[in-house]
């Protein structure tokens, strides 16, 4: 087992070390730098532009900025973020726990969301109940996260003030609340872009949840349970669901990459000041350094995530533990 | 004491007295302002965004600042900052600057003749790479005569030599600053806390979420009515504006005409006109993109640029992406530029038959039916590159597309993001592009923008080039004399709108969103925040957020 | 044009799914894996909804000319018509330039829905290469293959998309396509090494090796076909995925370019005001939802008629 592990977390590295070189070269390939903002002001000479990307050794071949750039990576040193005019370190160190606010609320909820829909559809199969389940889960998956949120807004902060538009609290006047106050604030703030991410992502989960369960409960571990008479309600709980966790927590894993995605266009348009909006302001502002620490910071979450199912999987299922020792 | 209000009363009575120095009693609130974009750098010399100098300008000062007439020529005009009076030297040679005996920085010492003789320094010096420093070669250097004199040496007079002593550069202050390396002035985390002598003090800056000043009671002119100012930060426009209309944000610097019925239907709203110095086109590469040794196949022939200009309503255009907050640009300035005389120049008119006239007089026909003209072998057809971050800009972009269809061109747009967007430009791989200049109080700089020297190492990137027009600048701006000068820019604007390298669109009037509570005083073109110290929440329309007061916010 | 018009689609989809229904059944009767497939396929009601409505859309594209009442880049009247909430002249209302938001979406379904056919169709032929090739070598060149698209999967999609469109700026619609497509093939590729791991070791595909066969024989003889289910399962819930990357991307601002019409770029349009310009956003918003949720029905239908588990989109 700890062979195992240690095989896996070996491949994990070896996984981020090869994003992290793809975005290293599309980042570095595409057109524009940190200072092009200065291109076309009349007030700025080019060779005060020239003198500028000099310093920070960008007029250097590609290929040294790489190896310049693993190394100072390895010394810890992440880099200068320009958009922010601060080291990049601190820009993300203050973005995560934002983002993982959202998206830990926004996976709890989803989660037991996602898992209660599943059931009840799995346990009356084919009622009315289970068919609006469906139809509702299916309307959901299938609708662009951004525009959920665009939606959302619209409604729950324009046409019925109920939410404030955006922002995780109220500018100022924060500072000044007691803390009940604030945390009502918080709250508030929270409310909207969280419904929306739990809406999206408790819907990919009931679809995967129905299906497990129903294949869980064709297995014959199950038929007996029900052929020595215990109650249905019982066989369910018992004997189906606590299987049908299983697939689930891989979908911890697996939704990772997608919840990721989601929280970048939900920030965008809660402007929540997090790692999605962090990237899109990057980007936009060519600042490099950046973009490369979340881009492979990203995928450094996601790798974890599904390193973290599969051990998650080896521990909850005993034959695939038996196995791998 | 005693002595400090006499003389206050005293300058009240004899300088230009601002209604704001007499409302010592009534002093307090907070005013927030809706940004959409994260300042770069709070410290004057390194900042070249918008929301930067706005802070910067707030925490620092000028030696002077010019009037609201906007007069750059000479001394005229200009109001006292730092500098409590000058003399000219009998040659003109040389000023001396006195510094006010009372000024301080907001640290408690006391500013001196260094602390001016070490911004210019530092603004001269190429390891701090300022933005400014090209405008200060004239300058020779700069003397302490005494602790509260400084002396600025020229190496020639010039009309505008008042202005780039005065004006062009922001005082540090030495003690402070001189503790970081030069050329750490961008990454030094002391920057990022900056010490200045303006009437707001800093307080804090949280990147992505806000800048917090707070009112310096100190200030040896007067404490600023507002208790505090708050600038947050939103991502974007539309954040931003949507923060204003919430109730979040009290002042917004400019609105789009969408956002006019949304202000309306909010009483506590109302809008604030301001003018602009910009001016937008629609830009004509005059180049190969392919080979900037030869012309470009199509803009090269001033004739087919003449006619592409009659094919646009400008007019239409500007009512329809700006409604009432931009009038039809005259040419490549504003027309704060033309003080007030812009009966005498004439552009080019629309006229749509007229167009197709000549293009059809140059050989620029369709003769396949197609609805795009060719001549030799090449359709009239190229791209119109614009910005993604400017919706002024991409909307124009469209329109402009569907009225040069008319006429028989077509137009392919490239919207891009805006770093690729001015990458694009300075390669000159480009047909055509949706630009607009900011430009400068002083009408001398349309040389920075549209003279042949900046083709090869500038922003005059349609490489325009005309030696006529580059004369009648340099005469322009050399003459000491305002008449004369006024004559030969006049010669230079008719020269290069004959030559239409470019469709001359639009010139924004700003409009600025704000709360009714919120008693705004004039807003300069160049820089609305300039008097913002005299901006006033009356007692009896303050809200929560107003009563806060000089405290500091509560931990975090 | 008069709503009767719109007739003229509705007959096409409706008699089209019922000819596809007619097709299915005398496929059913033949027996087989794909007989029994077609079988259940037309029982499932919903399936054929989705279906059925798929072919709407296609059809409202391919007749976008005479359904649309107006061009959808005209600007009709920059002044007086820009902005115009829905009306019975204009039913969805205009955008900022003054064009029909009706005729944009009709139009739009023209290139939503190509470039959703067209991606996924690189994607998926790139992603079955890709997997057919690891499965059939295998040994370490396959645990290679398989640790690069580990990597690429672990970047969040919608990061490398932004990444490559926003740094690189003026794309257009066939790079977009192959952007789209060149990006979405991983997770097929995947899906496609498993079940060719798993055919691999049938005694068909072994006696054939036995006999002799060369590999690429065996690999378009034995293993594609085993293959199919799992790939016109992922493809048609790709195009849906695809449909809303689209659309995400032209939100982001970095989508189709203008004047084009596609439903992503048409909510982008209201991006100036998403409040006062709601119309904008909301019946190209509709679009999206409905064509999706089709697809995905009939994606489902499709996996519960082949059976072959836990497939993701394309």
């Amino acid at each position: 087992m700890r062979a195992l592990v240690a095989r896996r977390l070996l491949q994990a590295v070896v996984i981020v070390a090869i994003s992290a070189t793809a975005t290293f070269l599309l980042v570095q390939l595409a057109p524009g730098d940190p200072f092009s903002n200065m291109i076309d002001n009349p007030r700025i000479p080019p060779e005060v532009r020239e003198r500028w990307r000099a310093r920070w050794g960008l007029d250097r071949p590609m290929h040294e900025q790489y190896v310049l750039y693993l190394r100072n990576v390895a010394r810890g040193d992440l880099g200068w973020s320009f958009s922010q005019s601060r080291p990049v370190i601190d820009a993300i160190a203050e973005a995560v726990p934002r983002t993982l606010l959202l998206m830990g609320v926004g996976l709890l909820g989803a989660f037991l969301l996602g898992i209660a829909t599943g059931v009840v559809r799995a346990g009356r199969r084919g009622s009315v109940a289970d068919r609006a389940l469906g139809a509702g889960t299916l309307f959901f998956y299938s609708m662009p996260e951004f525009w959920l949120a665009i939606m959302a807004m619209l409604v729950f902060a324009y046409w019925l003030p109920i939410f404030p538009t955006s922002g995780m609290t109220t500018p100022v006047l924060y500072d000044y609340m007691s803390l009940a106050g604030k945390v009502r604030d918080r709250l508030a703030h929270l409310i909207l872009p969280t419904a929306t991410l739990v809406l999206l992502t408790a819907a990919i989960i009931a679809r995967y949840q129905r299906a497990a369960l129903l294949d869980v409960a064709t297995q014959d571990f199950v038929r007996t349970a029900r052929a020595k008479g215990l109650p249905e309600r019982a066989v369910l709980w018992r004997h189906i669901l606590r299987n049908a966790l299983l697939p689930v927590i891989t979908l911890l894993g697996l939704s990772l990459p997608h919840l990721v995605g989601g929280t970048v266009f939900i920030e965008q348009v809660f402007a929540w000041p997090g790692m999605g909006r962090l990237v899109v302001g990057a980007i936009a502002a060519r600042d490099h350094a950046l973009v490369m620490a979340i881009v492979v910071l990203g995928s450094v979450l996601v790798t974890l995530g599904s390193l973290m199912a599969d051990l998650l999987y080896m521990v909850a299922d005993p034959r695939l533990r038996d196995h791998a020792r | 004491m005693l002595s400090r209000a006499l003389l206050a009363l005293v300058l009240c009575t004899f300088v230009a007295c601002r209604p704001g120095d007499r409302r010592g009693g009534d002093a307090g609130g907070t005013m927030i302002i809706s940004v959409g974009a994260e300042p770069d750098a709070l410290l004057p010399i390194t900042t070249t965004s918008v929301a930067g100098n706005q802070v910067a300008d707030i925490i620092f000062e000028r030696l002077a600042e010019p009037g609201d007439e906007m007069n750059t020529r000479g001394d005229a005009g200009f109001v006292p900052e730092l500098a409590e009076s000058w003399t000219w030297s009998p040659d003109s040679l040389s000023i001396a600057f006195k510094i006010h005996p009372d000024a301080r920085w907001h640290d408690g010492k006391p500013v001196t003749a260094r602390d001016v003789a070490f911004s210019f320094d530092i603004h001269k010096d190429p390891e701090v790479g300022s933005s400014v420093a090209p405008l200060l070669a004239r300058i020779d250097s700069v003397t302490v005569r005494d602790s509260l004199t400084a002396v600025v040496w020229y190496k020639q007079r010039y009309p505008e030599q008042f202005l780039d002593a005065a004006f062009q550069v922001r005082i540090h202050p030495e003690h402070w600053l001189g503790q970081v390396k030069r050329s750490e002035y961008t990454t030094s985390p002391v920057v990022r806390s900056p010490v200045g002598s303006g009437r707001f003090k800093f307080v804090r800056w949280e990147p992505g979420s806000l800048v917090e000043v707070v009112a310096n009671t100190a200030h040896y002119r007067g404490r600023p009515n507002l208790d505090r100012i708050l600038w947050t930060i939103a991502p974007d426009f539309n954040t931003s504006a949507a923060r204003l209309f919430a109730g979040e944000a009290d002042f917004i610097e400019y609105l789009r005409p969408e956002n006019i019925e949304t202000i309306k239907s909010r009483p506590e709203l109302t809008i604030a006109r301001y003018g602009s110095l910009d001016y937008g086109f629609m830009w004509f590469n005059l180049r190969d993109p392919r080979n900037s040794a030869r012309p470009h196949p199509i803009f090269g022939d001033a004739g087919v640029r003449r006619a592409l200009s009659m094919a646009v309503d400008r007019e239409k255009a500007v009512r329809n992406v700006l409604g009432e907050f931009g009038f039809v640009a005259v040419g490549p300035l504003p027309r704060a530029h033309l003080f007030g005389d812009t009966s005498r120049l004439t552009s080019i008119g629309y006229d749509p038959e007229g167009a197709k006239r000549l293009l059809d007089s140059l050989g620029w026909r369709d003769t396949n039916n197609d609805g795009i003209r060719e001549k030799g072998g090449r359709q009239l057809r190229f791209s119109l590159a614009a910005p993604t971050s400017s919706q002024t800009r991409m909307q124009f972009s469209v329109v402009l597309q569907a009225m040069l269809r008319d006429v028989g061109a077509r137009v392919e747009l490239d919207h891009m993001e805006l770093r690729a967007f001015q990458e694009l430009l300075a390669r000159k791989r480009w047909d055509a592009a949706m630009q607009a200049w900011r430009t400068d109080p002083t009408p001398s700089s349309i040389i920075q923008t549209w003279g042949i020297a900046s083709v090869k190492d500038g922003v005059n990137f349609g490489s325009y080039e005309n030696p006529a027009f580059d004369a009648y600048v340099d005469s322009a701006a050399s003459s000491m004399d305002a008449q004369r000068a006024n004559q030969h820019y006049h010669r230079a604007y008719e020269t290069i709108i004959a030559d239409a390298p470019a469709i001359w669109l639009y010139e924004p009037v700003n409009a600025a969103g704000h709360h009714r509570r919120i008693k705004v005083a004039t807003m300069r073109p160049d820089a609305w925040w300039t008097r913002i110290h005299e901006w006033h929440i009356p007692r009896n329309e303050r809200i929560p957020r107003d009563n806060i007061g000089l405290r500091p916010a509560s931990a975090q | 044009m008069t709503l009767a018009s719109w007739l003229v689609p509705l007959a096409v989809a409706i008699l089209a799914t019922a000819a596809i229904s007619r097709v299915w059944a005398s496929a059913g009767t033949s027996g087989g894996p794909w007989g029994t497939a077609f079988n259940r396929l037309r029982r499932n009601r919903g399936g054929m909804l989705g279906l059925g409505f798929i072919l709407f859309v296609a059809a409202v594209a391919l007749l976008a000319r005479w359904l649309a009442p107006f061009d959808p880049n005209d600007q009709l009247d920059i002044i007086a018509l820009a902005s115009r909430p829905p009306s019975l002249a204009y039913p969805f209302g205009t955008d900022i330039y003054s064009r029909d938001v009706l005729s944009r979406v009709v139009y739009g379904a023209r290139i939503s829905l190509s470039i959703a056919l067209l991606a996924v169709a690189v994607s998926i032929t790139v992603g079955t290469t890709y997997g057919a090739i690891a499965g059939y070598i295998g040994g370490r060149a396959d645990a290679v293959m398989m640790r690069i698209i580990d990597a690429l999967l672990s970047i969040p999609r919608i990061l490398i998309l932004l990444a490559i469109l926003a740094l690189w700026g003026r794309v257009s619609l066939g790079a977009l396509v192959l952007i789209l497509g060149l990006t979405g093939w991983f997770g097929t590729s995947r899906l496609v090494r498993a079940q060719v791991l798993a055919l691999k070791a049938e005694d068909m595909v072994l006696a054939a090796h036995a006999l002799g066969a060369r590999g690429r024989r065996i690999l378009l003889r034995h293993i594609l076909p085993g293959v199919t289910s799992t790939i016109v399962v992922a493809a048609t819930l790709g195009i849906g995925n695809v449909i809303t990357l689209e659309a995400g991307l032209s939100f982001l601002g970095v989508g189709v370019r203008q004047p084009t019409a596609s439903w992503g770029n048409i909510i982008s349009d209201a991006s100036a005001d998403y409040a006062g310009l709601w119309w904008i956003s909301l019946f190209p918003g509709l679009a999206i939802v409905a064509t999706v949720m089709a697809c995905n029905i009939v994606g489902d239908a499709l996996r519960d008629a082949l059976d072959p588990r836990e497939i993701q989109p394309a």
